[in-house]
Order: C-alpha cells, then structure tokens, then sequence
C-alpha cells in the first residue's frame, strides 16, 4: 500500500487533518455550534459549483464561500446573540440553497459530486502544499490561542472579563475553520468534514480529565481513525471519506458501550 | 489609560432599553474604593443590566458609565476587575476541564507575563482562599453547585483585584452554600479590601456582608438603608 506515491499522500493528508479537524472541533462543539461544520462544509459546496460555473479553480471558490459564510455567522451571531445557533442554520439554509442552484449550470457533474463525498486518494502535489500550509496555520493558532479558546467555549462574558479580546478571538476563530472546512471538503468532502469535526470529539469528552487531554484525545482519535479507514478503503475498496467517517463512529460505540461495561463493574 | 485614582465605578445619567422597553433611565450610582453594595429589587428591575453595563458588556443609550475613570466599553486593564457573571448551565454541564485549568485560564489579563509555576502558585493560592484546595484535579462538570460558585469565585479573586462585580452569584444554591459563598466573600473584601458590586435578589447576606443597599426600581436606583450611593 505505502509503494503508491498517491497512498503516502493521503496518508500524510489524512494525518494533518486528522489532526487539525478534531482540534478546531473542541471548541466548536464546546461552543455548542457544532453544526458550523455542516454550514461551512455547505456553502463550500456553493463555492465549489460557483467557481465551476465562473471557470475558476473550485477550490478557490470553495475557500472564498466558506470565508464569506463564516464572516456572516460571526456578524449574525451578534446581531442575535441570544441565539447563536440562528446564525449558523441561517447560513447552512443558504449554502444549500446556492448549492443546489449552482449545481444545476455546472458543466461536469461527476467533477462536482467528488467535492461532496472526497478523493482523498487523488490530491494533487499542489493541494498537498496548501492543506500543510493550512493545517500549519490552524496549529499555530491553537497553540497561541489556547488560553483564548479555553475561556470562550467555557463561557464568552467570563472569556470576556477575563480580558479576552473576544469579538478578535471570534472571527480570527471561525476563519480558521472555514480555511479548514474549505480544503478538507476537496480530500474528505463537504458532507463528511463536519463529522470529522464532531465524531472525535464527542470521544474524547467520554474519556478526558481536563482540556488538554480533550484535544490531545480528540486528535488522536481523528489521526487512528483517518488511517484505519485508508487502509480499509485501500483493501476493501471503499469510499475513503465514509469509511474514515465510519471508522469514528465505530469506535465511538465502542468507547460508549467500553465505559458501560466499566460502570457496571464497579 | 485608567486613572488610579478614580472611583471603580461611576454611572451618570444611564438610560438603557431592551427591545424598546425602557429598563433604566437617567440612573446616577457611584462605588468607591473598598465600598460594598448590593442592588437589590424585583425581577427585571435592571440590577443585572447595571452590572453589565459597568463591565462593558452592554452600552448605555445615554450617559457615561466610567470603570476606573474610563469608558467601561473601551476598557482594558481587566487585572483590575473581577468578575462572576451568570452561567448558563450548559456552559458547565459538558466542559470538559479541570478546576485548575479554569483559574489559571481566568489570569488571562492578571498573569500576563507570568511564568506558568508563578500561576499556578497563584491558582493554588486562590483556591485555598475559597476552601477548595484539594480540587483542582476535579473536573468542573462534577462539582456541586455551591463548589463551582466558590471556584468561580476563586478565578475572579485570582488577579487581586479592585473591584470584585457579582451578578447573582447565589443563585440555585442551598442555605449553607449559599452563606459559605457569602462569607468568603466578606473575608476577601476584608482581606484586600477590594470595592464590591453585588447583584442579588436575596436579602438574607446583606447584613453578613455589611453592605450598603441600593434597591432599583422603575428604572432608578433609590437609596436604601446604609447607602451612601445610589444617586437619584
């Protein structure tokens, strides 16, 4: 498997963002907005077949929908911040709107419809490059900004008085994920990458005694579960982004039904 | 920069409406160093806004609400503050960190440019202070009512700061929980001698604590017994 040039770089594809989706993912889902995903990942959708249409790079257009998407949930997000959670259906309804009205003028469909499930097995050089780069990027500002990060998915107004610069923190945030969402959908796909976002995670709050220990779990778990499910697809011939998703799921269940057993040995 | 010789706080003049209902209007308060006081007064009488409003995180229609002789909206020197703002329950019952994490999170402003054993010394230091030495390894999501409320207070009391704002900190929390809390924070006030807003519907702590009162109501602060603020 490893003697094919295209298996080491999904494998090195799958590793970073096995890495970096599960990390962003903790505080996305411990600000309770874990269908960001779902939005971005379709309005990155909207880029996709946008870009098709206009004739550039659909990545390009993939990244500048998600950009923009994200930048609106932060401004509807203060707009009604009592209810956080608008702005992200909000933005989800009208990805998926564009999405499906775009796709109907795009030229070559089979194209299209790999941007919604993957191929991770046919990245190119290039991609490779600007998902490293992407994945750097993402890694760098979970290191600085853990403090940051920490305190607003434990509660914005404590983040806040804590002296977090929080609207900054915000939008520097969610951008991050929408660059991630954005190159992840072209490798795992815009209907996968939110489960990659989320399937770790909630792993990773069954089993951790602290933050740290969430997002070094939930990493790892998104890295184990990337490379099962390659090495799966590769031999069994499976799509990869549903079996890496299935693989997470698989031992979510696991980890559920591990920690019931647990308890009733106590 | 904030003037170190200004008062904590000082409200002149503060209108505020939420969604077109007028719930403060032309309301005069001040808080010197070292004072205590609570506003107290029925539900929706605007005592929660008035905390909000001194740190910043609502802004008044009208008039000037001063932090440390500064516009409490372009405030930063947040060292100086401590906080203990209203939780939603969500915001505890899955998060998945440890007691000392959170204190050493919340000297986000008061630890800059400590090192990490300098904080955590700090952290430990204030978690004593708060009877929960012992606690840090605990995860926030298993702690009692009355626990989280005291490590909450623990992270708003770590930075040593000047003035200490308590939105309806006993909120939930039985008789004995709720007198422990009180009585820390009186051995604070007397330890360091930091001002104190209080925001509690609850009378039974304001004699423990030794408070001056202020009651809002219909959009105005009156005087109540023992204030010496509350400027109508």
């Amino acid at each position: 498997m490893l003697g094919y040039v295209f298996m080491q770089r999904s494998l090195l594809v799958g590793v970073l963002l096995g890495i970096v989706i599960p990390l962003v993912g903790v505080t996305v889902v411990l600000k309770r907005l874990s269908m960001i995903g779902d939005a971005l990942s379709h309005t990155s959708l909207a880029g996709v077949a946008g870009g098709m249409v206009a004739g550039v790079n659909p990545v390009a257009g993939a990244v500048t929908a998600c950009l923009a998407g994200a930048l609106c949930i932060e401004a509807i997000r203060r707009r009604f911040r009592e209810q956080s959670e608008l702005a992200v259906a909000i933005v989800m309804a009208t990805g998926i709107g564009l999405a499906g009205v775009l796709s109907g003028f795009v030229p070559n469909a089979s194209s299209f419809n790999s941007f919604m499930f993957g191929s991770i097995l046919t990245v190119s050089p290039e991609e490779t490059l600007s998902i490293v780069a992407i994945s750097a990027l993402a890694l760098l500002l979970c290191a600085l900004g853990h403090r940051e990060l920490f305190l607003m998915s434990f509660d914005e107004r404590h983040a806040r008085a804590a002296g977090v610069p929080t609207d900054v923190a915000n939008v520097a945030f969610v951008v991050v994920v929408a660059l991630v969402v954005a190159v992840a959908s072209r490798t795992v796909g815009s209907l996968i990458v939110s489960s990659m976002m989320v399937v770790p995670v909630a792993c990773a709050l069954q089993l951790a005694r602290s933050w740290r220990q969430t997002c070094v779990i939930a990493s790892l778990v998104g890295v184990l579960t990337t490379v099962l499910g390659l090495v799966v697809s590769f031999y069994a011939g499976l799509k990869p982004g549903g079996t890496i998703v299935l693989m997470a799921v698989a031992l979510l269940l696991l980890v559920f039904l591990g920690k019931k057993l647990a308890s009733l040995a106590r | 920069m904030p003037d170190g010789t200004a008062k904590p706080v000082s409200l002149r003049g503060v209108s505020f409406s939420y969604r077109g209902t007028e719930v403060l209007r032309g309301l005069d308060l001040e808080l010197s160093e070292g004072q205590v006081c609570a506003l107290v007064g029925d539900n929706g009488a605007g005592k929660s806004t008035i905390a909000r409003l001194v740190v910043g995180e609502l802004a008044p229609a009208s008039g000037s609400v001063l932090l440390f002789g500064q516009n409490a909206q372009r405030f930063r020197n947040w060292a100086l503050v401590g906080y203990v703002p209203q939780l939603p329950p969500e915001a505890v019952s899955r998060f998945p960190a440890s007691v000392f994490e959170l204190v050493d999170a919340s000297q986000y402003a008061s630890g800059r440019g400590l090192r990490a054993r300098q904080r955590r010394e700090r952290s430990l230091e204030a978690l004593g202070r708060v009877g929960m030495d012992g606690y840090g390894r605990r995860l926030v999501r298993e702690l009692s009512g009355g626990q989280l409320q005291r490590v909450r207070l623990a992270c708003a009391l770590v930075g040593d700061p000047r003035l200490l704002v308590l939105d309806e900190p006993a909120n939930g929390l039985d008789k004995e929980s709720r007198e422990v809390f009180y009585r820390l924070v009186s051995q604070a006030h007397a330890e360091r001698g930091m001002a104190v807003l209080l925001v509690t519907h609850d009378l039974a702590p304001l004699e423990q604590l030794g408070c001056q009162v202020v009651e809002v109501a219909g959009g105005l602060a009156h005087k109540s017994h023992g204030a010496a603020l509350g400027v109508v």
